[in-house]
């Protein structure tokens, strides 16, 4: 089945059909969740946190101006509530189940997404489109209107950075 | 080629993207080049961590959460726009309760005096009936309540609908004051099959007529917004109703929809139907059609995200003065509905009496016989079956009733023989069962061993409930 684009999608939600915005929630949940968990290190407040993101993106779709920067738009949402998260006061309870999900939680790469969530904004985009959003490299370039070479570029300099998160982090550890 | 040039170049090389000629200089650099391999494996790596992470993040399906929520806001915001449509209502009460003109001045005065700054801020109107229109094509399910201005109490109607639409399931929950002769009662509707408690005389009826099935199916039609809208704006279309509509700025405030029908016009229904038959059924059915009325003006309330409706108040015109007469608040707009509110089989009370039409035919049938011969021919064959002791088939002459409450009830006495049976008296208006035929009779009867002549207070005699050209006892005896 083709897919459509998310201005599509957005633009048959805003018509009416409320339930089009499926598609976005299907399209984007892998990016946002992994963005959050690497952003809250905790897989079952980070999918909390993902529907609150999802919601608020239903809401405030009339408010969109440029409807190509959805996926864009939908990670400064996701953004804002982290940092909403982030800044209520835990107990000390929630605070020691976090160390404790954070790392029974084998299947998911905390430590990798920890990297992701530091990135710097455009190789966050393009690493979490390219991986978790599942787009290719000239989707990529189609969605974020730059030329392909700009996209390879950006997802070079992204390894890189990402490697040496990584690196540091394993530092630490040592 | 270099190492700094061949590094540049990796991620591309693993995406696929190297034109042909680049690639093969790549790989020869490569060949040669040990760190330059080791960099490439790195990448690979890192590559298939983040896809292997990725594939974990497939699994969880988040649609139905999200939506979950983004209904339970929803809902959330109805409630609480409502209590700004309070304010709303109060000016609006205001400015239509005459049709006289406001000077701006006053308009102004007023505005200061009630505090209500969001008048000034309503943008041009982006809105239109079109949008509901279509929002209304993806309601699958709906709750809608009722109000009469001087009751408390709602009737309350849940409304199911298949995937093409059309409406499957109805629950509709009548209070006192919608009927007055049986008022207080709980219908199902599902697959055309209508199953009615009345709680006063807690009778529990299975009713198999399609005419009474199709009254109440037209009924939730009437009343679920879908239909509602369209006919709005067909009739606008048509120049027969006014149409002014408020879409405030503040996006959490309800857009005001009035239709005013021009001339001597009803904005809601299109064209009233009386007729007989009709208005019997809608007796039966207790609808809040019964009185037939005309609504000269009707007040949409939308919702701004969703563009459906929150709640719809219908006013008569008397007097120069809009009376609200009715309001229809529509809730839980695709929250599924359970499956048990559909059937009364579990709700009913043990002790009730149940009368099941489907499986058993109630009355006799009319055929050529007039009203008056027909209904003296159930009172003879009636009383001909107490006689013969045939507790069935007098139960079947008397709604329906069940062999053992016939028994019950008259099984005390014996019956000896008819004496006479009079000319039916026509039916009473205002009796206490309207359109029934008060059948005189003289029984004689055997009672603690004495003989003596009964003639019965009635029997009233009148058209099966929903089985037309079927007549049967409802009464006095």
């Amino acid at each position: 089945m083709a897919e459509e684009s998310d201005q599509y999608y957005i633009e048959e939600c805003l018509n009416g059909h409320p339930d089009e915005f499926r598609h976005l929630v299907r399209r984007y949940q892998a990016a946002v969740s992994a963005y959050l968990a690497g952003k809250l290190s905790d897989r079952s407040i980070a999918e909390e946190a993902t529907q609150e993101t999802f919601v608020r993106a239903y809401f405030g779709l009339s408010e969109l101006r440029k409807r190509e920067s959805f996926y864009c738009w939908l990670l400064g949402i996701a953004g804002r509530v982290a940092k909403e998260q982030l800044r209520r006061p835990k107990s000390f309870a929630e605070a020691g189940c976090l160390a404790q999900r954070a790392c029974e939680e084998r299947k998911v790469d905390v430590e990798l997404e920890e990297a992701i969530a530091k990135l710097p904004d455009p190789y966050k985009r393009i690493i979490l489109l390219r991986f978790y959003g599942g787009r290719s490299c000239s989707q990529i370039a189609e969605q974020l209107d730059m030329p392909i070479g700009t996209v390879t570029k950006q997802l070079s300099r992204a390894y890189a950075k990402l490697r040496q998160l990584l690196s540091g982090e394993k530092e630490v550890q040592k | 080629m270099n190492c700094t040039e061949c590094k540049e170049k990796l991620a591309e090389l693993l995406e696929g993207l190297l034109p042909e000629s680049q690639r093969q200089i790549v790989e020869e650099h490569l060949k040669d080049c040990q760190a330059c391999q080791a960099e490439l494996q790195e990448l690979k790596e890192l590559s298939e961590r983040l896809i292997s992470d990725s594939n974990a993040w497939q699994q969880t399906n988040l649609e139905d959460a999200v939506f979950n929520r983004i209904i339970n806001e929803q809902n959330k915001r109805l409630k609480q726009a409502d209590r700004v449509n309070r304010q709303f209502r109060i000016w609006r009460q205001i400015m239509n309760s005459k049709i006289t003109r406001y000077t701006a001045a006053a308009v102004v005065i007023l505005i200061v005096v009630l505090g209500i700054t969001f008048l000034d801020k309503a943008v041009t109107p982006v809105y239109a009936l079109d949008q509901t229109i279509r929002a209304n094509h993806s309601v699958y399910s709906l709750h809608i309540k009722g109000f009469h201005p001087e009751y408390e109490e709602p009737s309350e109607m849940w409304v199911e609908c298949g995937p093409d639409g059309k409406i499957e399931n109805i629950r509709l929950s009548s209070p006192k004051w919608s009927d007055k002769y049986d008022g207080d009662k709980l219908m199902v509707w599902k697959e055309n099959k209508l199953q009615v408690w009345l709680k006063r005389k807690n009778i529990f009826g299975i009713i198999k007529d399609t005419m009474l099935s199709a009254q109440v199916l037209k009924m939730a039609e009437e009343f679920a917004p879908k239909l509602a809208v369209e006919r709005l704006r067909d009739r606008q279309q048509q120049g027969e109703i006014k149409l002014e509509i408020i879409e405030p700025a503040n996006k959490a405030e309800l857009i005001v929809v009035t239709a005013t029908a021009l001339e001597e016009g009803d904005a809601f229904f299109p064209t009233p139907t009386p007729s007989n038959k009709a208005d019997e059924l809608s007796a039966e059915v207790g609808s809040m059609q019964k009185d037939k009325a005309i609504y000269q003006r009707i007040i949409l309330f939308v919702d701004q995200a969703t563009k459906l409706v929150s709640c719809i108040e219908f006013y008569q015109l008397k007097d120069s003065d809009y009376q609200k007469k009715m309001t229809l608040e529509f809730y839980d707009y695709n929250v599924p509905i359970d499956s048990k509110m559909f059937t009364l089989d579990d709700e009913v009370p043990p002790d009730v009496l149940r009368i099941d039409q489907t499986t058993q035919e109630v009355g006799l049938v009319q055929g050529q016989l007039t009203d008056e011969e027909i209904a003296v021919e159930v009172v003879r064959q009636f009383f001909e079956a107490l006689i013969a002791s045939d507790f069935v088939k007098a139960g079947r002459l008397l709604e329906g009733l069940p062999a053992e409450e016939i028994k019950k009830d008259y099984g005390k006495v014996k019956y000896l023989r008819i004496v006479s049976i009079e000319k039916p008296t026509k039916p009473q208006a205002g009796a206490y069962v309207p359109g029934a035929f008060r059948v005189p009779c003289t029984i004689e009867i055997e009672k603690d061993g004495k003989i003596e002549q009964w003639k019965p207070y009635g029997p009233f005699v009148r058209p099966v409930m929903g089985q037309h050209g079927r007549w049967t006892i409802c009464g006095g005896i």
